[in-house]
């Protein structure tokens, strides 16, 4: 009984375990290739300076902070974050990503969608990419909603 | 049974060893299905560990004395509850709830992040999954729980032996707080391999970017809540069941619970530096592998019995095992953090050498400096045999010389660290932060001084613990005006969403109210009283403010053990207080003698009574009393501390990226 119950452990194991091999399923190492994560990193990095900004803001705000060292640190973020953006920017020309910085398949369809309704109409499309953004079809930089063209290029910019 | 529990354990560790293989083996093809297999090896060992804990509880539940572990630390008799916290009473259950705690720990983290941080987690499978073989290994071959107990005849043949009863458990053990001590203690010893793991897994990938550390910062204060909450739930023992009136003893056990505190809270502090500036990258490795080795060392002082130690229940030869692991452990860290030093560079400066950097960075060196003097005292024993073949033992005196000054002066960064800024300072500002705080507090300073102690430590400590709760009170309020000035809230909401808005900060902060209490709780000790008397049944004593009335003096006889007790009706200030019952008791199955102290709690003072035998003319108690003022206050500030730190690690909320957005709009105009 006892060695029944021994050798249904290890089998239970060794199928749970070779289960993906068994099955030959192709499981992709990595679903993010480099410009998505070069982009992640960028999108991370801006949020970072964003929260210290946010600190500066309320150190300043509870008068921890001189004001003219808080008038410098804040300038020198915001100049840093343009640059961020910047790279940001020139990185999204091309192909726009998702605003969380993940590719799924339904955001890669939506894509190919897009690109044939675009095809078809010869218009600037938008491609939504979080909640509060759009992304323009033409050189992908991120607005905000309800504008009605591109502050980076001019393209029109059109709700699907 | 136990053969289904030996088994579990070998199959648990070859396919410990077979995750950590495939894992490194599909990163370094970049095999998604590699990786998938690695992962499902990870859950399997999570489900072989608690199998072979299963067994062993099965074991000891039904008193399988056949097996020497159940027969070492139970008897028949010994209530279900106690037979199930003797899973931790001995040296092989200890290191099998390692092995469990360790293996809900990586299967919680290789579940989170299955499909995360590609490059950088089959790294950390592997390094916690080395971490477990090591342990799963120490049960396996050197220190088994399933091993059976055998007689050898006299024809040389060895038979399993089975004895009627078992030795029983230890005394001291039996006691609510081991249900919870222990398995809460390890939480936070075995917690520190998580952050460790991450910390290699990023060396090894060479993803050295925020990744590792945000998600190292998280499991870190898993860790350290568990940590804190394990040594005030020890000392918490210590007092109530000890018997000798105090909660710490610089016992050996006892420092090596907080030494990987000591680096934890170091490490806790420094990884914002390199959050928010990208610095202090070497700092922050070191300071997690320290606290790593350090967690590992604490058990092999808890289990190998080099030092002696009231923890210390089991002795063995498993010491050079552990010796190698730290000494490999170490050297691997090492030889890793020289290897990609290039990629551990500084990417920024300090701004001022007055912010909040350059506090945390002190408040770095002086936990550290701590650390090293309780590591000095403990290991100093051995060292001394080594060196000179007398052993030396360092008692209280010498810790509370080095660590009661280095403890102030940190309780007085808890206090000045807030005050300071983020990457600059000026003077003015921080002499305008420090004015309320230093009045105040000096303003208690006189009062204490006139009125209460003229102790110099218990002055300083108190004037101290104001001057960091005035801190900590301006800086909520300050907070809450301001919001209630931007969003017209009234101060109460601000002071909610100050806190649930800014979680790190504001929980940080309470964190560090919670020392201020428990200072307070620690400074009572100062005014402790003590003395010894003897009375009879129906006569009365005074002590102080309080007259004990002897009622009663009894004896108790059951399965488990024998008692004397006394019953003591005491009033305090001519007002009836309670009724105490201390007992002395003699276990049967160990035959060993232990006192269950009575204990009357206060916010004022604890008045501690024990029961330590009766005299020669077995007609009067010996009573051992004790008057510890304030200790109460340690166990209400853990509770704090506790709180603090759970808010600390509440997922951050939406709305805190909407206030970003309105910084966004600021970027893009000057961005145009």
């Amino acid at each position: 009984m006892l060695t029944a119950i021994m050798i249904m452990l290890a089998l239970a194991a060794l199928i749970f375990v070779f289960k993906p091999l068994l099955d030959k399923t192709f499981v992709p190492f990595d679903l993010k290739d480099d410009r998505t994560k070069k982009l992640e990193a960028l999108i991370n990095h801006k949020n970072k300076i964003y929260a210290d900004i946010k600190d500066l803001d309320f150190e300043f705000g509870i008068g921890k902070m001189a004001e003219n060292d808080y008038r410098s640190l804040r300038g020198e973020c915001l100049k840093e974050v343009s640059n961020v953006m910047k790279q940001i920017d020139a990185l999204q020309d091309g192909v726009p990503v998702a605003g969380n910085g993940k590719i799924t398949d339904a955001y890669i369809e939506d894509l190919i969608r897009q690109k044939r309704h675009h095809a078809v109409s010869g218009e600037a499309v938008i491609i939504t990419s979080n909640d509060e953004m759009l992304a323009c079809s033409s050189c992908g930089h991120e607005n905000h909603v309800g504008a009605k063209f591109c502050s980076e290029c001019g393209a029109k910019l059109v709700k699907n | 049974m136990n053969e289904l529990g030996n088994y579990a354990l070998i199959l648990a560790m070859a396919l410990a060893a077979f995750a950590a293989l495939t894992a490194v083996i599909g990163v370094r093809q970049k095999r998604g299905d590699l990786i998938l297999v690695a992962q499902r090896s990870v859950y399997a060992v999570f489900a072989m560990v608690v199998v072979a804990s299963g067994c062993l509880i099965y074991l000891l539940v039904t008193s399988d004395m056949s097996l020497e572990y159940v027969a070492s630390y139970t008897n028949v008799d010994l209530p279900v509850f106690y037979k199930v916290t003797a899973f931790w009473a001995g040296q092989s259950g200890s290191l099998l709830l390692w092995s469990l705690v360790l293996a809900i720990y990586s299967f919680a983290v290789t579940f989170r992040y299955r499909h995360q941080h590609g490059e950088l987690m089959p790294y950390v499978i592997a390094t916690t999954m080395v971490t477990q073989i090591f342990f799963l290994a120490l049960n396996l071959f050197s220190s088994n729980p399933f091993d059976e107990l055998h007689s050898v005849h006299a024809d040389g043949t060895s038979h399993v032996f089975m004895p009627a009863d078992g030795r029983g458990l230890n005394p001291l053990l039996q006691h609510p707080a081991m249900i919870i001590h222990p398995p809460t203690l390890y939480m936070g010893y075995v917690g520190f391999v998580i952050p460790f793991a991450f910390a290699i897994g990023a060396l090894l990938s060479g993803k050295l970017d925020d990744h590792w550390i945000k998600i190292s910062r998280r499991w870190t204060l898993v860790a350290w809540l568990f940590q804190s909450a394990g040594i005030m739930l020890g000392g918490w023992w210590a007092y109530v069941e000890l018997g000798w009136g105090g909660y710490w003893a610089w016992d050996p056990v006892e420092n090596a619970s907080l030494m990987p505190w000591l680096t934890g809270t170091a490490f806790l502090h420094s990884v914002m530096i390199q959050e928010k500036r990208n610095m202090f990258k070497v700092w922050n490795v070191t300071l997690i592998v320290a606290t790593y080795l350090l967690c590992i060392f604490g058990t092999f002082l808890t289990r190998s019995g080099v030092v002696s130690s009231v923890h210390s229940f089991a002795q063995g030869s498993i010491g050079k095992f552990f010796m190698t692991y730290i000494v490999i452990a170490l050297c691997a860290s090492v030889y890793l953090v020289i290897h990609r030093w290039p990629m551990l560079k500084n990417e920024n400066r300090l701004d001022s050498a007055i912010s909040r950097e350059s506090s945390f960075l002190f408040n770095n060196l002086v936990l550290l400096i701590s650390c090293f003097a309780v590591l000095w005292g403990t290991i100093f024993p051995v060292l001394s045999e080594a060196f000179t073949g007398e052993k030396i033992v360092i008692g209280a005196p010498f810790f509370n010389k080095v660590n009661v000054p280095i403890g102030l002066f940190l309780l007085f960064l808890t206090g000045a660290g807030p005050l300071f800024a983020w990457r600059k300072t000026s003077l003015a500002s921080l002499k305008k932060a420090f004015l309320y705080p230093t009045i105040v507090a000096l303003a208690g300073g006189v009062l204490i001084f006139f009125f209460v102690t003229q102790h110099f430590y218990g002055l300083v400590s108190f004037i101290l613990t104001i001057f960091v709760g005035t801190v900590i009170v301006i800086e909520f309020i300050k907070g809450a005006q301001a919001r209630v000035k931007a969003n017209a809230e009234n101060f109460m909401t601000a002071l909610k969403n100050l806190t649930l808005k800014n979680k790190r900060r504001y929980g940080g902060y309470i964190v560090h109210f919670a020392m201020v209490i428990i200072f307070i709780g620690i400074t009572g000790t100062i005014f402790n009283y003590e003395t010894k008397f003897e009375i009879a049944q129906g006569q009365t004593t005074q002590v102080k403010d309080y007259t004990i009335v002897c009622e009663k003096i009894g004896f108790d006889d059951n399965a488990n053990y024998q008692s004397q007790y006394a019953v003591l009706n005491v009033s305090k200030s001519g007002r009836f207080l309670a009724s105490m019952k201390p007992e002395f008791r003699m276990y049967k199955a160990s035959e060993q003698p232990s006192t269950e102290v009575a204990l009357q709690k206060g916010l004022q003072e604890d008045l501690y009574i024990v029961f330590t035998g009766l005299d020669k003319t077995q007609q009067r108690a010996v009573i051992q009393l004790y008057i510890n003022p304030l200790v109460t206050w340690l166990w209400i500030g853990t509770i704090v501390l506790v709180a603090g730190t759970l808010i600390c690690l509440l997922p951050n909320a939406q709305d805190e990226r909407t206030e970003i957005k309105t910084v966004k709009k600021e970027t893009i105009a000057e961005k145009q």
